[in-house]
């Protein structure tokens, strides 16, 4: 198995500041990759994300609201049951309070199951090997489109008024198909998944040095051939 | 293709026809090729059967297909190229073919099996189909199809590099078991998917490709937060406990490897020579022989008796007889093994007669019947009997070769081999018998069973086993790194319940047209003969194994 040297300060990459793979991350890619995986290891460019990741769900949550607790501006999601045990006020508070722990969590440890996906598809498919620090890396600046995701969403679900609509096919079927299979299917679809999966299959074409076709394949069947597939065998 | 080409190709199938007939002359061949007719023969007799339409239907065909397809694509692309055979090489390679020409012989095989095949098909599940012909016709195009992707999957294969080669090997893998679960969803409807897998709580390893709102409304979530707040101040206490019993064990198991590590003592010359004895033991086992512990080798010589029955021949006797008599802890497993086993039949017929005595009735053809019962479950003692006295040709097979150069006949040392066993066997079962006697007098068969049947029994059963013993000792000898293989034991122990089936099927045969006693003499008479046809086997096979031995 081939080991990759990635750590290596190579002159002809360009070093940007965090802000700018931040930026960049989002128009240009290719080159933050190369950037990051020429550099030492850097916490900051999986740990800046993650945050920026955390902070938008936080909004999201606040702007949200459970099933059957009336938030201004937003209609009930259709979730019985929560709300029985304590106060509206009072299960509002926890919920946020929960909601928002979650947000956090699902994160900051996705974020390193995602690197580890990673790490075991270039390990075991594509037969390469690389540090795991860069694949926390990738995954962490990968994870930046989730907050454009979320906010997106949050716009969506406020234009619309349908707390199901997201920036995903299943917009054609609108409210209708609610639970039904095709629905999944093309929730599973969304621009923004679509698009966290080409930015990490970019990265794992860079990690591994392999043709980024080879890794979009392990990718996308993963991030979203197996969803749709969950989606089909419910 | 070529005229020349199917010439060829008739006359090396011609060639292969005529060495595969030639081959059936083999008896491995012929029982081969009449286990795979048989097989056939079955399934055609059986055609009308529910399961072949449940082969027929759409959903299994389809996943046939699949199957068919899938199968193709992946070992045509793990042959990475054409396989030919060598001759091949050297004259199509070398002959002014082109390339389709080549590549249409190498098909001409592939044609035949799939219209075989069809052929196959058409006879299985013609009456379950609604258009047989058409869809034997489909079936054979598909499956040449089929070949033709296969061929096309190795001729590309070939031309790709290695290391890409094995990791677009997981690629199909990865898309075949996709498909798969699909399939088994759709057509079958089993899902292979477990619930927790579709709730929101899991969109969390598709990170970042989630909503992120739905996982954090996840119910798992709030679940247990509604916990941790106090909803349920059993379940946070409980979950107090856990931790501290966790933690408990969790410091035991971190203090004890802390003790270990500091541990001074050299573990090096210890572990070497356990190793070694380990080592040693496993190789005694692999080989057949026996387990001996070290306090058992300080034991004294002893000098051979002048009794004329242990001279000659006898002295193997002798030898085996008096490992038995050191071989204290196999005697006490065999005495306790028969006591518990005779204990459960003295119970029965205790009880029955303690019935009996308080009222009980029952016809003296039932009594009969019960006590001749009890008799064969005592002579079936010896199937677990000789496992426990291994004082033959398991424990003397390391000394094949040197027993071949005693001055006795082969027949004899056999039977010299197997005797202190078998005298074991019958001395428990009759130790065993008389326990029974306790409890009151038996039928004059069942007497007669127990002089004359018990003897053949286990003269039989321990015939049997030494064979396997011997062959598994030749092996051995013959540097085989394995004495005895699994297959070998199976056959050996289904051989040992045959070995009864001729005088059994004699007794019934007889018993129709005479009396009892006929019948059981009949018994006796065959069990015997069958008996010492299976020694003659046993001493003939160790005088080809000699033979074998200085070719």
């Amino acid at each position: 198995m081939p080991a990759t040297p990635l750590n290596d300060q190579d002159p002809d990459v360009a070093t940007t500041s965090l802000v700018a793979k931040l930026l960049n991350t989002i128009v240009g890619p290719g080159e933050v990759f190369e950037e990051v995986l020429a550099s030492p290891p850097s916490v900051s460019n999986w740990l800046a994300p993650t945050l920026l990741v955390c902070l938008s769900g936080i909004v999201a949550v606040f702007l949200s609201s459970p099933a059957g607790l009336p938030v201004p501006g937003l209609p009930s999601q259709g979730e019985p049951g929560l709300e029985a045990t304590a106060p509206i006020e009072s299960s509002l508070t926890h919920w946020r309070a929960v909601s928002l722990a979650a947000t956090c969590f699902a994160a900051f440890v996705g974020t390193f199951w995602s690197a580890f996906v990673l790490w075991f598809i270039g390990r075991v498919f594509l037969k390469t090997s690389f540090p795991f620090p860069k694949a926390i890396e990738i995954a962490g600046l990968a994870s930046l489109i989730l907050v454009l995701d979320v906010t997106v969403t949050a716009l969506l679900v406020e234009a619309t008024g349908s707390p199901t609509a997201r920036p995903a096919f299943s917009l054609i079927l609108g409210s209708n198909g609610v639970g039904s299979n095709a629905f999944a299917v093309l929730a599973a679809l969304n621009v923004f998944h679509l698009w966290a999966a080409t930015l990490l299959a970019l990265g794992l074409s860079k990690l591994s040095r392999v043709s980024f076709g080879e890794a979009a394949f392990w990718v996308f069947l993963y991030w979203i051939g197996i969803r749709i597939a969950l989606a089909l065998l419910r | 293709m070529t005229k020349a080409l199917i010439y060829l190709w008739l006359a090396l199938l011609k060639r292969r026809a005529l060495h595969f007939c030639r081959q059936l002359r083999r008896p491995t061949a012929i029982v081969g090729v009449a286990a795979v007719l048989c097989l056939v023969a079955f399934l055609f007799h059986f055609r009308r059967h529910e399961i072949f339409a449940i082969f027929a239907r759409p959903g299994s065909l389809v996943g046939g297909m699949l199957l068919m397809l899938g199968g193709s694509v992946f070992t045509g692309f793990l042959q990475r190229g054409l396989v030919f055979e060598p001759p091949d090489i050297e004259f199509l390679f070398t002959s002014p073919f082109t390339q389709r020409q080549i590549v249409l012989y190498r098909l001409l095989p592939s044609y035949v099996f799939a219209v075989v095949q069809g052929f196959a098909f058409w006879a299985l599940l013609q009456l379950h189909l609604k258009h047989p012909l058409a869809t034997t016709l489909c079936f054979i195009l598909f499956q040449i199809a089929c070949f033709h992707i296969s061929m096309g999957a190795a001729i590309l294969a070939g031309t790709i590099p290695q290391a890409l080669h094995e990791r677009v090997r997981w690629m199909i893998l990865g898309v075949y078991a996709l498909i798969t679960a699909i399939y088994l969803h759709v057509a079958w409807d089993l899902s292979l998917v477990p619930s927790f897998a579709t709730s929101r709580l899991a969109q969390l390893v598709f990170y970042p490709a989630l909503s992120l709102t739905d996982v954090a409304s996840s119910s798992a979530f709030h679940e247990l937060g509604l916990r941790l707040r106090g909803s349920h101040p059993i379940s946070f206490r409980l979950l107090l406990e856990q931790s501290l019993y966790l933690l408990g064990f969790g410091l035991g198991a971190v203090a004890s490897l802390w003790l270990l590590l500091r541990l001074k003592a050299n573990i090096f010359e210890t572990s070497l020579a356990t190793t070694t004895r380990v080592a040693e033991r496993r190789q005694r086992i692999q080989a057949g022989r026996r387990i001996i512990t070290v306090a058992t080798t300080g034991l004294r010589s002893v000098g051979l008796p002048k009794l004329r029955l242990f001279q000659g021949v006898g002295a193997v006797v002798w030898k085996n007889l008096l490992i038995a008599r050191r071989s204290k802890r196999e005697l006490s497993l065999a005495v306790a093994f028969s006591l518990v086993y005779v204990g459960l039949l003295l119970a029965l017929r205790w009880v029955l007669h303690r019935n009996m005595a308080e009222g009980g009735s029952l016809a003296p053809r039932e009594l009969r019947d019960f006590d001749g019962a009890l008799g064969v479950m005592l002579c079936a003692l010896v199937f677990f009997l000789q496992r426990s006295f291994p004082f033959d040709f398991r424990s003397d097979g390391h000394h094949v070769v040197a027993f071949r150069t005693l001055p006795v006949s082969a027949f004899s040392l056999v039977l010299a081999e197997i005797t202190v066993p078998t005298v074991l066997c019958l001395a428990f079962q009759g130790a065993g018998f008389l326990m029974l006697l306790l409890t009151g007098g038996f039928e004059w068969h069942v007497m007669l069973l127990v002089l004359f049947g018990f003897p053949a029994v286990a003269l039989g059963l321990n015939g049997v086993w030494n064979l396997h013993y011997l062959l598994g000792a030749t092996r051995s000898a013959g540097g085989k790194a394995q004495s005895a293989t699994a297959i070998g034991t199976l056959m050996t122990v289904a051989l040992s319940f045959l070995i009864f089936y001729p005088a059994g099927w004699v007794t019934v045969t007889v018993g129709q047209h005479a009396r009892l006693g006929v019948a059981l003499a009949a018994w006796v008479a065959t069990q015997y003969s069958v008996d010492l046809a299976v020694l003659l086997i046993i001493a003939r096979l160790f005088r080809r194994f000699e033979a074998s031995r200085e070719g």
